[in-house]
């Protein structure tokens, strides 16, 4: 029992840990409804995601910042 | 991104539309766009980066998103996740989308 409880500490502690994580994370997961949102486009025009959905697929590709690798 | 621009045939393909998202202003994304000749269009979350916080993929320490794609399909769920490393080297993504368009066509 007493090792049940210490092996249930040890992964909420990870969990805890992985969650401070910057890199590779995201509080979504697979199966979850996209949030929806609005945003300005390179297009010169607004982007909203609700408009794309029941159209096509959508990817979103988020990255730190301009000129960088990738 | 260019990584995304390489595998940009195989999203045409699935009938996918690409959008990259980054914190940087608009004339930044612009210029960026420009002079990597990107085939699709950036978005600006720039100026509260509430997507970056709604995705959970912000990075409060830098300011930045992390580097993180999304497959979305035509149902609103997100099907596909990419990450890190992976996001970079685009490894899943291209799949993932051929993989709901032939999902489509097959009912």
């Amino acid at each position: 029992m007493m090792l049940l409880k210490l092996t249930v500490l040890a992964a909420s502690l990870s969990a805890a840990l992985l969650g401070q994580a910057p890199q590779g994370s995201t509080t979504l997961k697979v199966g979850d409804t996209a949030p929806d949102f609005t945003l300005p486009s390179t297009d010169g025009g607004k982007m909203h995601l609700a408009d794309y959905i029941g159209k096509s697929t959508v990817v979103l590709a988020f990255f730190p910042a301009a000129f960088t690798g990738g | 991104m260019k990584a995304f621009q390489a595998g940009m045939q195989k999203f045409q393909e699935s009938g996918a539309k690409v959008f990259a998202i980054s914190t940087d202003n608009g004339p930044s994304q612009k210029a960026f766009l420009e002079s990597l000749g990107l085939g699709f269009p950036l978005l600006s979350d720039f100026l509260d980066r509430h997507v970056s916080k709604q995705y959970g993929v912000y990075i409060p320490q830098y300011g930045v998103s992390n580097r993180v794609t999304f497959v979305i399909d035509t149902e609103g769920k997100i099907n596909f996740i990419e990450s890190g490393g992976d996001a970079i080297k685009l490894l899943g993504a291209p799949d993932a989308c051929s993989r709901l368009a032939h999902k489509k066509q097959g009912g």
